[in-house]
């Protein structure tokens, strides 16, 4: 358990995906040279932000309920470990193929994905945590609706897509490979297909990387105007499931916000391809999940994959 | 964390156009403990304090009038006592800026003392011997949750000049980040530029 989940008496707290990729914009004076002195002036800015410990890790979760189900007690469709380091604006995710075996405590080898289902949040946190070795002090919860009217609502995002894919039913035109944009389904058919990807599932996880960061991108870009910040948490307290104090809420998402995108750095955890039961699923590679989380730890920074 | 500048962005631009009409005022406070008093002005000229204009602009969910009103008051004392701490108050020639935050979280403290130069005087104190401030405009936008404020976004600019050794007019702009905790409103973040002013 992390120092902020010993700190609140609640071991995890559910919000949403939204806001973990707020990040913050700078407003910077114009430089002026004045006519009695040349002088060259350098306009200095500086930020920060009081979030204890210095570096706090997330459970994002796009859960895959359908309209009418409880989203917390359904199955983890996207899941992104991501850490934040506070005092040097650094981030980072670790990809967890939602097909990974792994034993889920209490209820034997499932995969990692059904621990949602069977536990809700706290057990989906507490089975990745265990995978990485770093056990989240939040779990995020979002689902497809409000994932689409998200990325809608800030103007769609940017993506670098390294290869061109497609999906007969979710996006049967498919998205060319480069510079993309995506609106809100463009999105989430975006870090939802798997099937036509080289690599199923590990492709995925990395598109889903590619569309947080989009994310960021776009809310930085935004995150200067009057009432941004505020707004995305109201949204947040008014959509998702959350017993997050709004004041910690708001503290945490301004936190978020102070990411620098050019700190941010992301790798999926590897595994082999096995069956079990006649189900296909993601054999993970346990030391690498490991490793990932032991040079993320302290600092939010992977260093390589 | 300290970022490379960037340009002037709309949120400025709005500032800008907002900003209030300057004035002379003291800014050598010769040890009183009212701040805002006019004392001997550096420009030679006495002349009434500006005042910090606040007003709240964009809130997010639902505020009354009179925590809207409250919510006015205690962002605008937060904000008000740290530009009387750190740039405008104190006596000049002045070294000591360890009590340049009041009003911050003692992690933002901490922070903030890794941009002493910037979010303070400290960087020029020593070498000017008054601070007259001309423009102090603070905006806040508030997120409401059950009928109170439980967080807010002070935005602000602040112009000073100051006379002496490095005799400047300096502009301080940017946000500050408060919530509502049990010994009052503080600032727990902030993303603050600071240089000279047009």
């Amino acid at each position: 358990m992390s120092a902020l989940s010993k700190r609140f008496p609640r071991l995890l707290r559910l919000v949403t995906l939204g806001v973990v990729l707020s990040v913050a914009a700078v407003v910077v004076p114009d430089s002026a040279v004045r006519s009695t002195e040349v002088e060259l002036v350098k306009v200095h800015h500086a930020d920060g932000v009081d979030v204890s410990p210095d570096v706090v890790w997330v459970l994002a979760v796009g859960s895959d309920a359908r309209p009418g189900q409880d989203m917390t007690r359904s199955r983890g469709d996207a899941l992104q470990l991501i850490g934040m380091n506070t005092r040097t604006g650094a981030a980072t995710s670790i990809g967890i193929p939602r097909d990974s075996w792994v034993d889920i405590p209490g209820h034997g080898h499932e995969k990692i994905n059904a621990a949602l289902y069977f536990g809700g949040p706290k057990l989906m946190g507490q089975a990745v945590g265990n995978l990485v070795g770093i056990q989240p002090d939040y779990v995020f919860v979002s689902r497809f609706k409000f994932f689409i009217a998200m990325v809608k609502e800030i103007g769609g995002i940017e993506v670098r897509n390294p290869v061109a894919f497609s999906d007969t039913y979710l996006m049967p035109h498919g998205f060319k490979s480069g510079r993309i944009h995506l609106g809100g389904y463009e999105a989430m058919a975006f870090s939802r297909i798997r099937h036509n990807l080289i690599r199923g599932d590990f492709d995925r996880s990395a598109n889903q990387a590619r569309v947080l960061r989009g994310i960021q991108a776009k809310v930085r870009s935004r995150a200067d105007r009057p009432g941004f910040m505020e707004r995305g948490v109201l949204t947040v307290m008014q959509h998702l499931h959350t017993d997050l104090p709004p004041t910690e809420l708001f503290r945490l998402a301004q936190a978020m916000a102070q990411v620098d995108p050019g700190k941010v750095t992301s790798c999926v955890v590897q595994g082999s391809i096995g069956s079990v039961g006649g189900a296909s699923v993601v054999l993970p590679f346990t030391s690498m999940a490991r490793r990932l989380g032991d040079d993320a730890r302290k600092d939010a920074t992977l260093k390589h994959c | 964390m300290s970022t490379p500048p960037r340009t002037r962005s709309t949120v400025a631009a709005i500032l800008l156009a907002l900003a209030l009409t300057t004035g002379a005022c003291s800014g050598d406070d010769e040890g009183k403990s009212e701040p805002t008093t006019p004392e001997a002005s550096a420009s030679e000229t006495t002349a009434p304090p500006v005042p910090t204009t606040v007003t709240i602009e964009k809130v997010s969910g639902r505020l009354p009038k009179e925590e809207r009103t409250h919510l006015k008051k205690v962002a605008g004392d937060v904000v008000d006592a740290w530009f009387e701490a750190a740039y405008l108050g104190g006596d000049y020639p002045r070294k000591n800026f360890h009590d340049a935050f009041p009003g911050f979280t003692r992690g933002a403290r901490s922070e903030a003392r890794h941009d002493f130069a910037l979010m303070s005087n400290a960087g020029i104190g020593s070498r000017i011997d008054g601070v007259v401030a001309t423009r102090k405009r603070v905006k806040v936008d508030a997120l409401a949750a059950n009928r109170r404020a439980a967080g807010a976004t002070a935005r602000f600019v602040l112009v000073f000049k100051t006379t002496g050794q490095a005799r400047r007019k300096l502009e301080v702009r940017g946000r500050l980040l408060l919530t509502r905790t049990a010994s009052g409103w503080r600032i727990f973040g902030y993303d603050v530029t600071k240089g000279d002013a047009r």
